[in-house]
């Protein structure tokens, strides 16, 4: 609770503050006019609750798989159940994990409302100079055995530079979101098309710290602009349950960027790019020990269908030291680790509106994930995704979504499918 | 400060260094470092896996017949003793215990399932090249639905997949091995210890299926380690003695000393023991020449006999004074050979490494194992 009301006192003084009369000369140096500020300063968010019920025991472990470290042995990430990627459960029963699981919404196998995420977005922009400031504060209420789990996030917080009126060169300095890949844009509940995040989302949409720029270059005569989008942060790309990134633990930074080609017609628009990362791994403290990874990914829009796939590879060296950090704590060991994942979704918007309803669309996604530790049996798994999404009174989604977990080698069959739903007020 | 300049030249490699390196040897490893004359943990790798055709370690001339580990001396209770080494770790987490899932037709007697009158092989969770390999295992019996075949079942989904009932069961040591390994003996004869002679088993592999591949171990027997309620394995204390030369601290080629539990404990961790006055016995003869050289020991009495000075060989002593006459030894010495001699020297002299290792004893108490 006192996080919570911290959260709103904030809210309140930034939505409310008062600011100085300009001087006496007319000019308004840095302090600019009440009205100038109002108009500049934007204050957003949104309200995501949900509804989920997950099968088995709300895991992805399966009884008398003892082999340690668990989670080394299954996707916990595969039962998730809303657009943070929290899933149902990862109790391993006792087992020994290794620094490898998402966070939880503790629910198991019993349906239960959620509270998925309080968010709310503050922007200033003043028209006279160049600059953007941006902070994200996002409030997740949860319970586990301990008590309450609540947690409260600065999920970003930069300001970003704009120093060329002829040319689209951003250069933002703080913690932001993911350069690699497309599915970061859809972190946020209100802009995600469905709920729950792919089962590689868990290494491309982390937000993290450091200095990112931004830059676009227009083909006018094609009807298609291309884009670099570089950075150099303390953790790369991975979700902050798999690696901080509120400090570099190495000393140095991982680079990270997506070079994109887009092309804007009316009726027809498709965004192609490739990605890749390279660094030491922030999640434990020798800089000589890298994560790397390369990835491709797919946007098409055509006259109301959606097509998006993102692909990735990615390779994490072995550590050389006892130790493990990672946004949920300390574990023993960071074993070597290699992946290859992909998604596909499609998606149709249905071409009418009735009364409150604005939209409604109904969406697809196929995931594939072969994943393995070192020295550790591969696992591979897939999910099939469906869903529908209805937009009213342009502030309200409504969605619902089921997940079909599947476990095609490596880890035993589990019942860990998933269905969920989720109501997005966004204001 | 030189933080503060490492952060600024990004581009340079600049960093902070890395705390202690992580290793870890199972027997394939140190059967390869071995070959390689490399070492493992601070010990020659050669020390714990003799390769056919080299010296059998504290021997003065034997060979081994075959790939095995050593039979290596050791002093317990007072007693002579023997180990072996199967796995080393250097700077790393203790290992936890992992499943082993044994096919049976029944639980209760527990009947293996066999096809062709082969036993249909057991399934390792997790393989040697894994950073949390262990060869601390827990049994789980499984009854399946169907009968396996006769190269057994791939891996552990393949077995939760096809069982209809499962039972936990002892918790067995079982390292894997080589392919065609077993306990390091002169040509055409069993495996002894190496100072008094004893005789010690002889062990066989078996077959295991790991993650769809096959692969062998040898079964050390169950209740051989301890280990929390949470499938951490303990360790207790294994003794070795150093001398410090030149400001550093060498490694004697002297016996160990177990701990008194090291039956039931077979995880143990290194600590070097610092000698000072102490002395070493080595009986007088030409067999002990070598090592009393190596070792700077002094002269003892001839007239002790053979057979008493075998048992007492390489043994350390407070003082070397009873070495001189053969009515006083070994009655009046006082020996550091047991864990509770060595906890009565001074603490400082008794260091705490980052070594630890699987030390199963093979001879102990005057009991084969």
């Amino acid at each position: 609770m006192t996080r919570l009301a911290a959260v709103l006192a904030l809210i309140a003084s930034t939505a409310g503050a008062q600011v100085e009369e300009a001087d006496d000369n007319g000019s308004d140096g840095y302090t600019p006019s009440e009205a100038a500020v109002h108009e500049t300063l934007r204050l957003t968010g949104y309200v995501d609750v949900g509804f989920a019920a997950a099968e088995g025991n709300g895991s992805s472990f399966a009884p008398f798989d003892t082999r340690v470290p668990a989670d080394y042995a299954v996707d916990a990430f595969a039962p998730a159940v809303n657009s943070r990627g929290d899933v149902a459960s990862t109790d391993a029963r006792g087992v020994f994990t290794n620094g490898f699981l998402p966070r939880s919404v503790g629910i198991g196998n019993r349906p239960s409302f959620l509270l998925n995420t309080a968010s709310a977005d503050v922007r200033f922009a003043p028209a006279s100079i160049p600059l953007l400031v941006f902070a994200r504060l996002q409030v997740m209420p949860r319970f586990s055995s301990e008590g309450d789990a609540t947690r409260v996030d600065l999920q970003q917080a930069f300001g970003r530079l704009s120093p060329f009126t002829s040319h689209e060169l951003a250069i933002s300095l703080g913690k932001f979101d993911s350069v690699f890949g497309i599915e970061y844009l859809e972190n946020e509940a209100n802009l995600r098309t469905g709920i729950t995040p792919s089962l590689i989302a868990r290494y491309t949409t982390g937000q993290s710290l450091g200095i990112k720029a931004f830059y676009r270059y227009q083909l006018p005569a094609l009807w298609s602009a291309l884009s670099l989008n570089a950075a150099a942060t303390t953790s790369g790309t991975r979700v902050e349950a798999l690696m901080t990134p509120h400090q570099s633990l190495t000393g140095i930074p991982a680079g990270s960027a997506r070079l994109g080609y887009e092309l804007n017609l009316q009726k027809v628009q498709a965004k192609l790019g490739v990605s890749g990362l390279y660094g030491p791994r922030n999640d434990q403290r020798d800089p000589g020990v890298k994560q790397q990874a390369i990835g491709a990914d797919l946007r098409l829009w055509l006259f109301g269908f959606s097509l998006s796939a993102e692909l990735i590879r990615m390779i994490d060296e072995p550590g050389r030291a006892a130790g493990k950090l990672t946004g949920l704590g300390t574990s023993e060991l960071a074993s070597g680790f290699s992946v290859t994942g992909f998604y596909v979704t499609a998606g149709w918007t249905l071409p009418f509106s009735a009364g409150r309803l604005d939209h409604l669309t109904v969406y697809g996604r196929y995931d594939h994930r072969r994943a393995q530790f070192e020295g550790f049996g591969r696992v591979e798994v897939d999910r099939f995704t469906a869903g529908v999404r209805a937009e009213l009174y342009g502030q309200l989604a409504l969605k619902l979504e089921y997940l079909v977990n599947r476990e095609l080698d490596g880890a035993p069959d589990v019942e860990n499918n998933v269905i969920t739903s989720s109501a997005v007020f966004s204001w | 400060m030189k933080q503060a300049l490492c952060a600024v030249l990004l581009l340079t490699g600049c960093a902070p260094p890395a705390s202690e390196t992580a290793g870890r040897w199972p027997t394939p490893a140190l059967a390869r470092a071995a070959q390689g004359s490399e070492l493992a943990g601070g010990f020659a790798a050669s020390l714990f896996v003799t390769l056919e055709g080299r010296p059998l370690p504290f021997s003065s001339e034997a060979l081994a017949g075959a790939d095995g580990w050593s039979v290596l001396p050791a002093f317990a209770l007072s007693q002579p003793a023997a180990y072996l080494v199967t796995e080393l770790w250097e700077h790393h987490p203790d290992p936890w215990i992992q499943p082993v899932y044994v096919l049976v037709t029944s639980f209760d007697p527990i009947t293996r399932q066999v096809v062709n009158g082969t036993r249909v092989p057991t399934v390792f969770g997790v393989g040697e090249d894994s950073t949390f390999y262990s060869p601390y295992w827990e049994a789980i019996f499984v009854k399946t639905r169907v009968p396996a075949p006769e190269e057994g079942l791939a891996d552990t989904r393949a077995v939760l997949g096809a069982a209809s009932e499962t039972r936990i069961g002892a918790k067995p040591l079982c390292p894997i091995t080589p392919a065609r390994f077993g306990i390091a003996a002169a040509p055409g004869a069993g495996p002894v210890h190496p100072l008094t002679g004893a005789p010690i088993r002889q062990l066989a592999v078996s077959a295991v299926r790991i993650d769809g591949a096959s692969a062998s171990y040898i079964d050390l027997g169950v209740d051989r380690f301890e280990a929390s309620e949470s499938g951490a394995v303990t360790p207790t204390r294994i003794f070795f003695f150093t001398r410090t030369v030149a400001g550093q601290r060498t490694l004697l080629e002297l016996p160990a000393v177990l701990s008194d539990n090291a039956v039931r404990s077979g995880y143990a961790r290194r600590y070097d023991v610092v000698l000072d006055k102490e002395a070493i016995f080595v009986p007088a003869g030409p067999r002990w020449d070598a090592a009393r050289g190596k070792l700077n020991a002094g002269p003892v009495d001839p007239a002790i006999p053979v057979e008493v000075a075998a048992a007492y060989a390489l043994r350390v002593a407070k003082s070397s004074a009873c070495f001189a006459a053969a009515a006083n030894f070994p009655a009046g010495c006082q020996w550091l050979d047991s864990e509770a001699a060595i906890e009565g020297l001074d603490p400082r002299r008794v260091i705490r490494t980052g070594v630890t290792m699987t030390a199963a004893p093979v001879l102990f108490n005057g009991v084969k194992l």
